[in-house]
């Protein structure tokens, strides 16, 4: 007759997904060992008691079939879909000729096939070794950072390391930190003190990029993991009250700081929207009230078109009903991914999700935001629709993730 | 000769009553109770892990558990993916509990089984249609 190790082999056999073959032996060597122990305690000896544990589990064909189709891997098409849409829509802000912006859209089908593959890797990709390597992670973020910081090119102020083709930039660092933070919420645990001592060092480092738009974005994504974190509600409340203070007092300490003018006005404009860079301000402005249903082609804009302001620019030459398409697609990419997060229920793959979710609708809502002048203008780039590396790459490790987390759902 | 007398009251008795679709089928429920998803729900109320499920239908005297436990997993897993429950694991054992959704669906069919008559209700409407 077979024994356990038999009965779960057998089993094993016919589940075709390896990764789903470690929870099924462990549930079905609890469950047989269990029984067993209840065999001798009734009289049995070892063999005849594992034996009659094994009989007792029935066929292991039929359990393994049932299994098997249970654990196939499954893909979200649903969210794949608007995936494939999103990336596509960021060729649509370089196809009119009056931006002169033909020569982006080669290195544009670059980046799109860049963020696909990456997704596709992130999806096959088991999640669950990333929890081993968040200090790894933290690590590795670190030292991009001071590369970074003693780079020597520099977009805009912003500061980053270029050699030959290669180049490492700020943002490439936001992924590492939010798989990091993620494992450090979900599995290690860590202490609240060493936390605020870790996201501080990432603040500082976001501060000599002096990139509001990274920080910001870090910043949300920390904050949200905290928040989705298994710390008491007291811890949280008491870390908000202390960031409130801080911000408050911070302000406060501007209006009385002996200030230059310039610098005055530069504070101002982080609260008041629309005061820090008219031209800018006043063109969102003027485009917003012109916009037809089906777009016109006549005013060109040339900062940004493509990158900062390109839902702008997709509303303008397309009209108002393809910017709602595009905004709808994103729309569904953010509910799909939180309708994914309703029934996960393993907290590290819950925070993964979190944290990409938080980044990915910070930058929508921000985006559209700006276009109705509620908050101050800034350099935040939509996911998958701005031209760049960052967008879609950022993007893409949290489709990516998201899909990892997906197919691995029956068994995690 | 009381069996006949038997019979022939049981015909006199039901004569008057309407013997519908319905109590066919609450009566065949009754009985060969299969083992059902309804009832794998309904032991889901409080954490169990899927040992004690199987040792709970042995208790309970259900002859589809013996010599076929394995099948218990199948389900749970099944009914895992359809979120009707949730799974946790505690050192090696995995819990399983009644999602929301689960909760909505087992008070569902409860409700279902609610309507169909039993067969007390049978009598008693044998007993008034007689009076």
């Amino acid at each position: 007759m077979r024994t356990i190790k038999d009965y779960i082999q057998h089993v094993k056999g016919h589940i075709r997904n390896k990764e789903a073959h470690d929870s099924v032996e462990k549930e079905l060597t609890y469950h047989l060992a269990k029984s067993k122990q209840a065999w001798q305690e009734n009289g049995y000896n070892e063999t005849d008691a594992e034996q009659q544990a094994v009989l007792e589990m029935g066929n292991a064909t039929n359990l393994g079939i049932s299994l098997n189709q249970i654990h196939q891997p499954k893909i979200d098409w649903l969210l794949v879909i608007p995936f494939l849409l999103a990336a596509m829509c960021s060729f649509l802000p370089l196809l009119p000729a009056e931006l002169s912006l033909r020569d982006f859209i080669m290195r544009n089908i670059v980046i799109v096939i860049v963020g696909i593959a990456v997704a596709m890797f992130l999806m096959r990709f088991d999640f669950r070794k990333l929890v081993r390597c968040s200090t790894h992670m933290y690590i590795l973020a670190c030292l991009l950072f001071l590369i970074v910081l003693n780079g020597n090119a520099a977009i805009n102020g912003v500061i980053f390391f270029k050699a030959g083709p290669l180049e490492i930039q700020g943002w490439m660092t936001l992924p590492l930190f939010l798989i990091a933070f993620a494992g450090f919420f979900a599995k290690q645990k860590k202490s609240l003190w060493s936390l605020l001592v870790l996201y501080a060092i990432g603040v500082y480092f976001f501060m000599r990029l002096s990139d509001i738009s990274l920080l910001s974005t870090y910043t949300v994504i920390v904050a949200t993991l905290f928040f989705a974190s298994s710390f008491s509600r007291k811890h949280k409340l008491a870390i908000t009250a202390a960031f409130s203070f801080l911000f408050v007092a911070f302000i406060g300490y501007l209006m009385v700081a002996p200030l230059e003018p310039y610098q005055l006005v530069r504070m101002k404009t982080i609260y008041t929207p629309g005061l820090e860079d008219s031209f800018n301000v006043l063109f969102i402005s003027t485009v917003m009230k012109d916009l037809t249903w089906f777009g016109s082609s006549s005013q060109t804009f040339a900062g940004g078109a493509h990158t900062d302001f390109v839902l702008l620019t997709i509303l303008q030459t397309y009209g108002i009903i393809a910017g709602v398409i595009v905004v709808c697609i994103l729309g569904f990419i953010i509910y799909r991914i939180a309708h994914t997060l309703g029934f996960i229920h393993n907290e590290y793959a819950r925070l993964l999700i979190l944290g990409g979710l938080a980044f990915l609708t910070t930058q929508i809502v921000y985006q559209i935001f700006m276009l109705f002048g509620l908050v101050p203008v800034m350099s935040m780039p939509i996911p998958f629709i701005s031209y760049g590396l960052f967008p879609m790459l950022l993007g893409s490790v949290a489709i990516g993730l998201t899909l990892s987390i997906y197919r691995r759902k029956s068994y995690i | 000769m009381t069996e006949t007398r038997f019979k022939q009251a049981m015909k006199n008795q039901f004569k008057k009553v309407q013997f519908t679709e319905k109590h066919r089928e609450a009566i065949r429920k009754g009985i060969h109770e299969e083992f059902s998803d309804q009832m794998l729900l309904s032991m889901l109320q409080t954490t169990r892990t899927g040992y004690e499920l199987t040792q709970l239908l042995y208790t309970n005297n259900k002859q589809t558990v013996h010599l076929n436990e394995g099948m218990i997993y199948a389900m749970l897993h099944r009914l895992e993916q359809q979120q009707l429950v949730v799974s946790e694991w505690q050192e090696n054992e995995k819990r399983y509990v009644l999602s929301n959704k689960g909760v909505k669906l087992l008070t569902k069919l409860n409700k279902e089984t609610q309507k169909l008559p039993s067969i007390q209700q049978l009598l008693k409407e044998a007993r008034y249609a007689n009076d």
